[in-house]
């Protein structure tokens, strides 16, 4: 299978131990991982992950699905190739993945009784 | 709002959550949680085990049988190791167990205390949920967000991480039930547009085959699948879990899918021009070599999964859904066609197997017991009314190609996982689960003397489950292989058995033992006469081989029928 090299995006909620979780997800899968970053997002109480990683798309998306199922996962992007321009990335980067996020929250916080 | 211990708060919430019954095992770090509990025995009975191993798979057999989590509770660093087999096995097999876990205190944590192990790094690839409680204020919600996660969408197992501080601390109670998390979303909503899509293609279809799995019954969505196969007129195959879902008699059943399925199912696979897959995940015993498998024909997945839809199987259509959903919606669609050359191919190939595989199997008319004509006898003496538990090995594949079921909710094995001693102690819960029912459990001498001892909880708890030994002295799936396919060396495969009589005795258990074919039927009707924990240890073919089998890197149409015959398509 082609290896190829992604950016995979995720947005979480604020949880301790998450990111030997979501580490394993690609390791069972033989996705070798490049670099893994953890920030404060610019929305309250969530973080992302950026994480490069390099893996046959087939196994890459995969990944995106179990990491979805994950509790405090919020959402996953995946983007081929080595998106990120200067390090840590900028706020700009993500700011239209913040705002679909954001929103979604929103959308989601309203459905609490 | 009153201030409660939190051990008495988990109590409260265990309740809440209507819990009657916990399987478990106490020990240095659950210690506290077990003294309140002293108080609580006229509201939460308590099963204590003889092994963890054994409590965690008795809550899945009673939590597959309720249709609701199974609780198991266990101290902490080896009480929750032993307890990982049966997690990953409720994993794999979608159970929603939640499991109380002790830990140590706060200030102990990291420091290799004694009895401290790591167990939500342990337990994070195996379930769907797990979370260190750390203070006695976070008690009833995370057990309300336990069991909210543990039996939606696809249920799956949840562990809690008790440590001491959050047992013995003082909190305010207060019980809210959980019934939404922000980022997760048990269910989707229906596709209008997909469930139009699929009815399309299922009318346009003159040889669709429906393959279902566990996601039926998970679901509860049996009469749907029925209405679904009848309003279309089209044939049907179970997984090894989705057994039962369909009474067997049910003129549109096929038998089983998979390595040792039925004939038909398999050839059939590959022959339909429409394959309809409901609530089952494309599994490699399901499947064998993907790269031929269903090739010639439009897939559609229906799942509630979505991580499922084209993880193995590239699918024409997938629907994200509840199986019962799915299923009314599309049946209104339907259009019923007759399909009798399609139906007659079924029955074409059923009376090959019947002839090649099934006589032989049930009906031997010499030599040594079989175990196929042991589950049939079971099955017919029965009524096809018990419940059927097995262990893993050849008593699961025979007991799943020979028992016949009325009802659902009526088979329990260990499917993706394939635990050897999962049986006895799963029998046990489902029993306890429902005690009305008859439970028979078919289980080798190597996966029994895995979990043998829970013999000692059955004879306390007086469980009156009926342990079916298809003894034949050795290690019976891996020597057909060997036979098979390593050349006939037989490596390690030969068991010398204890005197099961002697541990039937020392542990209050009714005995009896079959040797001769004319002794099979009137010692079967004698152990489902009684109501009390009864093994009936018999004596079968040592060489049996379970058949059909689809060898391990063939296609599903490529079958052996017998040792030294394979199955042909005529043309």
């Amino acid at each position: 299978m082609n290896q190829d090299r992604y950016t995979v995006l995720i947005y979480t909620e604020d949880q301790i131990g998450l990111l030997v979780q979501i580490s394993n997800i690609f390791t069972r899968r033989s996705l070798s991982i490049w670099s893994m970053y953890a920030v404060p997002s610019n929305i309250e109480n969530v973080h992302t992950i950026t994480i490069i990683a390099d893996g046959p798309e087939e196994k890459m998306i995969q990944a995106k699905m179990q990491l979805e199922k994950r509790m405090e996962v919020i959402r996953v992007y995946i983007d081929k190739g080595n998106t990120i321009e200067g390090w840590p990335m900028s706020p700009s980067a993500t700011s239209q993945r913040d705002n679909e996020i954001e929103q979604f929250l929103n959308d989601r916080n309203k459905q609490i009784k | 709002m009153e201030i409660f211990q939190g051990s008495e708060i988990l109590m409260k919430s265990l309740l809440e959550e209507g819990v009657d019954v916990m399987f478990g095992y106490p020990g240095g770090q659950i210690m506290a949680v077990y003294d309140t509990l002293y108080y609580y025995t006229d509201k939460l009975r308590h099963i204590l085990v003889r092994h963890e191993q054994g409590a965690v798979h008795a809550a899945q057999g009673y939590a597959r049988i309720r249709r609701r989590p199974g609780v198991v509770i266990v101290t902490s660093g080896p009480g929750a190791t032993n307890v990982i087999t049966g997690i990953a096995d409720a994993m794999a097999d979608s159970t929603p167990l939640v499991v109380l876990a002790g830990q140590v205190g706060l200030s102990e944590l990291g420091c290799d205390a004694f009895q401290e192990a790591d167990v939500i790094g342990l337990t994070s690839p195996i379930t769907k949920w797990n979370y260190q409680v750390r203070h006695a204020s976070e008690v009833a919600w995370a057990v309300s967000r336990a069991f909210y996660i543990a039996n939606s969408g696809r249920p799956g197992p949840v562990v809690l991480d008790l440590t001491r501080d959050a047992m013995i601390e003082f909190a305010d109670y207060e019980y809210k039930k959980c019934d939404f998390i922000r980022t997760y979303i048990p269910k989707h909503d229906l596709s209008e547009k997909s469930i139009q899509d699929a009815a399309d293609m299922i009318n346009a279809s003159e040889k669709p085959f429906v393959v279902f799995g566990h996601g039926v019954q998970i679901s509860n969505a049996e009469k749907e699948l029925k209405d679904f196969l009848s309003k279309g007129n089209i044939p049907a195959g179970s997984t090894l879990l989705g057994l039962s879902s369909l009474p067997t008699d049910f003129n549109l059943y096929q038998g089983m899918i998979g390595m040792h399925g039925n004939l038909a199912c398999n050839v059939q696979t590959n022959e339909c021009d429409l394959l309809i897959a409901v609530g089952m995940r494309f599994d490699d015993r399901v499947t064998r070599t993907l790269s031929s498998y269903a090739k010639q024909a439009k897939i559609i997945h229906i799942d509630i999964d979505p991580a499922e839809i084209n993880k193995l199987v590239k699918v024409d259509l997938g629907i994200v859904g509840d199986a019962k959903e799915v299923l009314a919606a599309l049946a209104k669609k339907m259009v019923f066609k007759e399909r009798k050359d399609w139906l007659k191919a079924f029955d074409d190939l059923y009376e090959i197997e019947m002839n090649k595989v099934i006589k032989p199997a049930i009906n031997p008319e010499s030599g040594d017991i079989r175990m196929g004509e042991v589950v049939d006898v079971v099955s017919q003496r029965s009524g096809g009314n018990a419940v059927i538990v097995t262990d893993v090995g050849q008593n699961q594949m025979m007991a799943a190609r020979y028992s016949q079921f009325k009802n659902s909710d009526s088979f329990i094995s260990s499917g993706g996982l394939g635990t050897m001693g999962f049986g006895l102690p799963a029998a046990m819960g489902a029993k306890i689960a429902v005690p009305d029912r008859e439970v028979c459990l078919f289980v080798g001498d190597g996966g029994l003397q895995m979990t043998i001892e829970e013999f000692g909880t059955i004879m306390q708890e007086k469980v009156a489950v009926k342990i079916v030994l298809l003894n034949n002295n050795c290690l019976g799936n891996v020597r057909q292989w060997q036979q098979l396919f390593f050349g006939g060396r037989l490596s390690f495969v030969d068991m010398i058995n204890p005197d099961y009589q002697k541990l039937a005795e020392a542990y209050d258990i009714k005995y009896a033992e079959v040797t001769s074919r004319d002794q099979l039927t009137a010692a079967v009707d004698k152990m489902l006469q009684s109501d009390e924990p009864y093994l009936l240890n018999i004596h079968v073919m040592e060489l049996d081989n379970v058949m059909p089998m689809v060898p391990m890197g063939h296609g599903i149409e490529s079958i052996m029928l017998s040792e030294d015959e394979w199955y042909k398509k005529e043309n």
